[in-house]
């Protein structure tokens, strides 16, 4: 009876810490919203599920029945909700109905018709009978889930390979959650079947949760051992919770002679005062015992992998770059044959290649430089150069999405002491990050200013901008507003820049765009 | 800028005008060198460029046209042509293998396409069917 008790109490905290999680994690994306709705559903069936088996009465065993099921009819509609928004269709229509029918049943809930009423059955002290309609309930239950499953397996194989994967997590996560739910109901009709499918349900929200976030690889690593972590503490924290409420209205009960609504109100005050507090302790110290290393070596695999990932956009730009040189080559090699005698088709011949073949070194030279491991080597640097050099990898970018590159270049000394490398990937993630604000084209503004000691940048995008909340936030490591964005490009300017004992900040206005100003020191 | 202007008057047969536009000098270079017997080439290193010759050049059969060039892009030269009901068949000669690139050249004017690096008689029938 005990393993029945903790595996619902188990389901309800998993859910609810996990739902909060996804939600908060991005409370804008409609799938993380979707997984929050099916967690708190999951959450208050499994809570009221471990009431109901801790009941002693017959009336609290009903009352926490009722409202288990009050719940549980609206799974099926969510879980519909959620595999809509994982597949990305608009199944308006479909989860509009599945919510209708679901909701149909509320008001069987409280009737004989549905639940007949409650019996002592095998080890449990009550457990339900159904009602003559509860079986359209099942019947109900299995054909929505059943159309989830539909829906998942036919969009398989025409998904990309990362949503290939997140199916095959949720298809994993509704099998457990089905099939451990199903075992619940042939003791509903006094088939002598344990509910033994309960016990596995908690691993279904864990499963869930990983699939909305499988496209992160810092969420799934970090988040869900740090949602495991939590979920562990939220649990004792639960638990002391309840022990002091007990203790405290027994002990008020001693010395007042009564028992009274009121004193357990008082005790559950009285505790949620030190439950914050408690709260943010352990936090605290999970945070500094378990997941700082665990966070500071993903943040350094991460930092990597953004730069491998600049490092392919370059290559993709400089491949470009290098069928210029290529074409020249081939075409002049292709005449040779026929113009071999032709003196000044001989003297272009050697002209033209040798430029040509020079180019490629020249470009191949850049992308070597860009690959070098870093340590800060500062030396003259030519401001206008790196940006004209960060502006042409780009173009290819800028042409795509019809963005013109206006730019006011300041005409006196743009030479500055600076580490040229560098100072190209700074210009690299702000101007990537100016080109993504303006999907739909728009001008990208590049100004420099040299006052007295110092060399100021701006680089403006007349895009969406950045809210005020969010303003202050995005140099922060991981804060990221886009879906697929790792949160490390703007830190990692940051990092450049006060290495080179400058300034960067951002002013923005949502809806007219951002301006980014660096501000460095002409020596160093 | 002209490559042998005197070679279109006098000759012996009427070359038709071409206009070749990228702002590589290995590029022009190779198209020179692929088209020249056939025709009498113009250069220009930009769109802007390329806009003076049309002007300057009313008997202008066709053009080759880079897509990234500075001061005014290939694409951005197709939408003068279209706006100023310029019938002028365009060959975009492009570095983007990218049908991206291609179909946003077609909706916006051009003839046809070909991607760098090219092969000589690529080039050629290209540009006939073009401007035939």
């Amino acid at each position: 009876m005990s393993a029945y008790y903790a595996t619902s109490l188990l389901t309800a905290i998993t859910s609810l810490s996990l739902g909060i999680f996804v939600f908060l994690k991005n409370p804008k994306n409609k799938l993380h919203r979707s997984l929050f709705r099916l967690n708190m559903v999951v959450c208050i069936w499994s809570f009221f599920l471990f009431l109901h088996y801790a009941s002693r009465t017959y009336s609290q065993a009903m009352l926490s029945l009722y409202i288990l099921h009050s719940a549980v009819i609206l799974i099926p509609a969510c879980y519909i909700h959620l595999v809509s928004d994982l597949l990305n269709l608009k199944k308006t229509i479909q989860i509009k109905v599945s919510y209708l029918i679901c909701m149909m049943f509320l008001p069987l809930v409280y009737t004989a018709y549905f639940i007949a009423g409650i019996e002592p059955k095998l080890i449990f002290r009550f457990y339900a009978t159904a009602g003559p309609l509860y079986i359209l309930w099942i019947i109900t239950y299995t054909t929505i889930a059943g159309y989830g499953v539909f829906l998942l397996v036919k969009h398989y194989r025409n998904s990309s390979i990362i949503k290939k994967i997140q199916i095959r997590y949720v298809l994993c996560a509704s099998f457990i959650g089905f099939i451990g739910g199903a075992t619940i109901y042939p003791l509903f009709y006094d088939i002598p079947i344990p509910p033994f499918g309960e016990h596995i349900i908690f691993l279904y929200p864990v499963i869930f949760s990983i699939a909305v976030l499988k496209h992160d690889a810092l969420e799934l690593n970090i988040v869900v051992k740090r949602t495991i972590v939590y979920s562990v503490s939220i649990a004792l924290i639960t638990l002391t919770y309840l022990v002091i409420v007990l203790l405290l209205e027994r002990f008020l009960r001693d010395i007042m002679g009564y028992q009274s609504l009121g004193v357990t109100v008082a005790a559950a005050v009285i505790i949620a005062l030190i439950f914050s507090p408690l709260k943010n302790r352990v936090e605290v110290v999970i945070e500094r015992f378990y997941i700082r290393n665990a966070y500071q070596r993903m943040q350094k695999e991460l930092i990597e992998s953004d730069k491998s990932k600049a490092l392919a956009q370059l290559a993709a730009g400089l491949a470009h770059e290098i069928r210029n040189p290529l074409t020249a080559i081939k075409t002049f090699c292709e005449y040779l044959p026929k113009k071999y005698n032709d003196k000044a088709f001989r003297d272009d011949f050697s002209r033209i290649v040798n430029n040509e073949t020079e180019k490629i070194n020249s470009l191949i030279g850049r992308l070597l430089e860009f690959s070098r491991p870093a340590s800060l080597k500062i030396a003259p640097c030519d401001v206008h150069e790196a940006l004209d050099y960060t502006l042409n990898l780009l173009s290819a970018e800028t042409l795509k999405f019809k963005i013109n590159i206006i730019k006011h270049y300041d005409k006196e000394n743009h030479t500055i002491s600076a580490d040229s490398v560098k100072l190209k990937h700074v210009f690299f993630n702000l101007i990537k990050n100016s080109i993504e604000a303006l999907s739909g084209g728009g001008n990208i503004t590049v100004s420099t200013r040299s006052a007295q000691d110092r060399f100021n940048i701006d680089i403006t995008d007349n895009g969406c901008g950045i809210k005020e909340k969010n303003l202050g936030r995005i140099f922060e490591p991981f804060f990221s507003l886009k879906e697929q964005g790792t949160g490390l490009g703007l830190s990692v300017v940051q990092s450049i820049i006060s290495e080179h004992n400058g300034a960067i900040w951002a002013k923005s206005a949502p809806g007219l765009g951002t301006t980014f100003t660096i501000s460095l020191p002409m020596t160093n | 800028m002209r490559d042998n202007p005197a070679g279109t008057i006098g000759g012996p047969v009427m070359k038709k005008k071409i206009l070749i536009c990228d702002d590589e000098i290995g590029v022009r270079e190779s198209l020179k060198l692929i088209l020249s017997d056939k025709y009498d080439i113009l250069f220009a290193e930009d769109g802007k460029k390329a806009i003076d010759e049309i002007k300057r050049n009313p008997d202008l059969k066709g053009i080759l046209l880079d897509i990234k060039m500075p001061a005014l892009n290939g694409f951005e030269l197709l939408k003068y042509l279209k706006r100023h009901n310029e019938n002028m068949p365009v060959v975009v000669v492009t570095g983007y293998q990218s049908v991206e690139t291609a179909a946003e050249s077609l909706k916006i004017g051009a003839a046809n396409y070909i991607t760098k690096p090219f092969r000589s008689e690529t080039v050629i029938e290209t540009l006939e069917q073009a401007i035939s």
